[in-house]
């Protein structure tokens, strides 16, 4: 008896189980696509306020691309968005799931990493399709094309021109500090002035405002790449596939970031401020604990939402006077086909064609996302003529030169220049010693690499 | 033919042997299947990648012992070892008197006794990423809680020796004009990053406390009697009935102990992005493994890397059970 009555529980248990269920995936099921479109999905690293505007961006694709958006036959695309955590944790999903066979039919990547995937055999050569689609190398800023480049095939587009670095500036501390503020800091004798009277301390000692801290804004490798390339260093040559981050110039970079440290209480002073700031809202800039710092386009764009009424400058980046001022490189995000995905990819690269070299998509795209287009044509920049962040960025992105390598061994790059600056900022070893090592060890790496994969792709 | 027929024999099975066979691997058939896919299969894949150049896209190309060579001559796997070795040999002790001397505290007949228990295992409760996170702003040099607690101390310690006569310091040798450092810089300086882990994970005793209680209340009552009636006093008391007593409860967390500092992980790549910085001095074994294997997509290093732990697991366990032996009480045993 017993038994049979704990059977009709579980059985009834079984059954609101089921019933309930029915009425958790009914309401989804209104949102359901026409069943004739073609759903793609696309994996990004943006989170917050990016994430929301990406949502509106894919919303404006959906709509321009509804059924018959070409010729009265063509179905309708539906696209997806996921979000991904970026760095080591999108490479993961997105290996795993291209191992697996089933990676999503479109990737955003940071720029850094496509010669990587590249050479992994994750992404499909977009050549072809862009050839088709009429798109090709002087649609694009020369830079954010150029990362986009290995062994001789273009592996993704670029969505957005990173231009690294303007240097903003806080004219109220200019002038407490009786400095002109119509006239920021050209070249790096100029900076290290301005930052010895812009710096000021508390009573005990430790720094109340800062005049520049040259390893914040351009973290770790970045730090070592923007300066690097303003004292004139070289990091890498893509003909002889030759690393060289021990570039006389770019110890000489290395080590004059040690000596401003040094004059600002050394790493310790510097640590136990740098432990204070926060981002966000609390930007060590938008609240005055910066005088001047290197800036990325989005956190520009935030002063006016997070500090309404700081009084700041925005200029070029300065730079050694036999080296280059107004240095800039490119950065930025990158859009992919993976391979191994079946049937949906002429939607995809749509998505990827809409979002990287359709005039209405990436002015879109621009806008939403506070960045600039890769796109040279994008009516973006027609729109741009008296923001003066905008037009600052503009500014760097058609002078910048330089991109980061190009390379299968880029991110043990990073990873070898982000060990060799905390190395020299903890006084382990000499910048020469540290960037030498950093040298070696990327080498090798890519030597690792170049034994099992040639350099021209089959 | 004859020993055929006599294994037939032996395994004779009447129908309802059969039945029962047959229902039990119904039973343990998910299981089963689940074990030989995902622990079978991974342990002997990874022993055969050990020993191949694997990237997970192309075929893995057998190099024989490559890996290992290359580990010997890898200064990041010699740094990540010793940076391992180094929280083993002070966490592990560190963690395991913490959690003794609080439940000894807790064995006390006490009012609120229920109230103190729950406290303190409550941060064994707080998911580990939250509780890194949270120890992340408690570790911060500037703004951190620990150090709101240790600069006062330095400060009057500074005043303290001020005030003191010169002329006192110099004769013990001490220079007067000695200023005291500031409070340490946790996470950011490679010289206090591991002790400041280390702080943290005395935080999370919590289970060995529980555990340590629960043996605290096996002791025999009797044993306390006999002793206190031959006249030991409270610490040989401890020394003698309660340790030996609880010693393999005590044996078996430091066992726990070393096999989960081998794996440490998750703490050290979130309070530094998975960089294990400063200057490398957080890239703990695990952390460097699993930088190769998907940062690097070096598969068959990381599996190398795998393999080895392994073995010093088993060794370490080895030498912990040789050296125990006789100092572990097993009753009944």
């Amino acid at each position: 008896m017993r038994g049979i009555a704990i059977k009709n529980v579980l059985l009834g248990i079984l059954f609101l189980a089921i019933v309930t269920f029915q009425f958790i995936t009914v309401p989804s099921q209104r949102n359901a696509p026409p069943p004739d479109a073609t759903v793609i999905q696309l994996w990004h690293g943006w989170s917050g306020e990016y994430a929301d505007a990406l949502s509106e961006v894919i919303a404006e694709f959906n709509r321009t691309h509804a059924a018959g958006w070409n010729g009265p036959a063509s179905p309708s695309i539906l696209a997806k968005s996921l979000y991904m955590p970026s760095g080591a944790g999108q490479d993961i999903k997105f290996f795993i799931s291209s191992a697996g066979g089933v990676p999503p039919d479109v990737i955003v990547a940071d720029g850094i990493r496509v010669a990587t995937w590249a050479s992994l055999g994750t992404l499909q050569p977009l050549d072809e399709r862009m050839k088709a689609a009429g798109i090709g190398e002087d649609d694009f800023w020369e830079p954010c094309w150029h990362q986009c480049r290995y062994a001789g095939r273009t592996w993704a587009l670029s969505a957005a021109a990173d231009p690294n670095f303007a240097m903003v500036y806080n004219k109220h501390l200019f002038r407490q500090a009786g400095l002109d503020p119509e006239r920021p800091p050209r070249t790096l004798a100029e900076l290290e002035d301005y930052c010895d009277r812009l710096t000021t301390y508390r009573d005990d000692g430790r720094i109340e405002v800062l005049g520049i801290m040259p390893t914040y804004g351009a973290f770790g490798a970045n730090a070592v790449f923007t300066w690097g390339w303003a004292f004139g260093g070289r990091f890498y040559d893509d003909e002889t596939e030759t690393f060289t981050p021990d570039h006389p110039r770019i110890v000489k970079a290395m080590e004059w970031i040690l000596r401003m440290r040094d004059k600002y209480g050394g790493s310790r002073n510097l640590k136990a401020f740098q432990a204070g700031l926060q981002e966000g809202s609390q930007h060590p800039f938008y609240i005055g604990k910066f005088a001047m710092q290197l800036m990325y386009i989005a956190d520009a764009q935030n002063i006016a939402k997070f500090a309404p009424s700081l009084e700041y400058g925005i200029a070029p980046m300065p730079g050694p006077e036999d080296g280059e001022i107004g240095s800039g490189w490119i950065g930025g995000w990158t859009i992919g086909l993976p391979r191994g995905r079946r049937g949906n990819d002429d939607a995809a690269f749509e998505l990827v064609r809409w979002m990287t070299a359709d005039p209405h998509g990436t002015a879109y795209m621009a806008r939403r996302m506070k960045l600039l287009p890769a796109y040279k044509k994008s009516p973006f920049f027609d729109e741009i003529a008296g923001n003066r962040i905008l037009e600052a960025y503009y500014g760097i992105l058609q002078n910048a030169r330089h991109v980061r390598p190009v390379s299968p061994a880029s991110m043990s790059y990073i990873d070898e220049l982000n060990r060799a600056m905390s190395r020299c900022m903890e006084d382990i070893m000499p910048p020469r010693e540290a960037l030498a090592e950093a040298r070696e060890r990327t080498q090798e790496a890519l030597r690792k690499i170049r034994e099992r994969q040639p350099r021209e792709m089959p | 033919m004859s020993r055929t027929s006599s294994w037939r024999d032996r395994l004779a099975l009447s129908p309802g042997d059969r039945q029962r066979i047959l229902l039990g691997l119904v039973f343990t058939g998910p299981w089963l299947l689940g074990f030989l896919v995902f622990t079978a299969y991974p342990v002997v894949a990874s022993f055969y990648y050990s020993l191949c150049d694997y990237n997970v896209f192309s075929a893995p190309i057998f190099n024989g012992g490559g890996n290992y060579a290359e580990l010997i001559g890898d200064p990041l796997f010699i740094r990540a070892l010793w940076n391992t070795l180094y929280f083993m040999v002070f966490a592990i002790p560190m963690t395991m008197l913490t959690a003794l001397v609080l439940a000894m505290l807790l064995n006390l007949k006490v009012r609120g006794q229920a109230v103190y228990r729950t406290i303190f295992f409550l941060p064994s409760i707080v998911p580990i990423v939250a509780s890194t996170v949270l120890w992340l702003w408690i570790l911060n040099p500037e703004y951190g809680v620990l150090n709101m607690f240790i600069r006062p101390v330095l400060n009057l310690l500074q005043d303290l020796w001020i005030a003191l006569p010169d002329g006192l310091l110099r004769g013990l040798g001490l220079d007067p004009a000695y200023k005291f450092p500031p409070p340490p810089g946790w996470l950011a300086d490679p010289a206090w990053s591991k002790p400041g882990l280390i702080v943290m994970s005395i935080w999370g005793v919590g289970n060995n406390m529980i555990l340590y209680l629960a043996g605290l209340q096996e002791v025999p009552k009797e044993l306390y009697e006999a002793a206190e009636i031959d006249g030991a006093g409270a610490w040989t008391r401890v020394r003698h009935v309660t340790l030996p007593m609880i010693s393999p409860i005590l044996f078996f967390t430091l066992v726990m102990g070393m096999i989960a500092t081998f794996q440490y992980f998750t703490q050290a790549f979130i309070m530094t992005d998975g960089g294990g910085g400063p200057a490398d001095s957080t890239l703990f074994y695990a952390l460097y493994l699993f930088n190769n294997a998907f940062i690097y997509f070096r598969m068959g290093y990381a599996s190398a890397m795998a393999w080895i732990m392994f073995v010093l697991i088993m060794v370490c366990t080895a030498l912990v059970f040789r050296a125990a032996r006789s100092r572990v009480y097993y009753a009944g045993g």
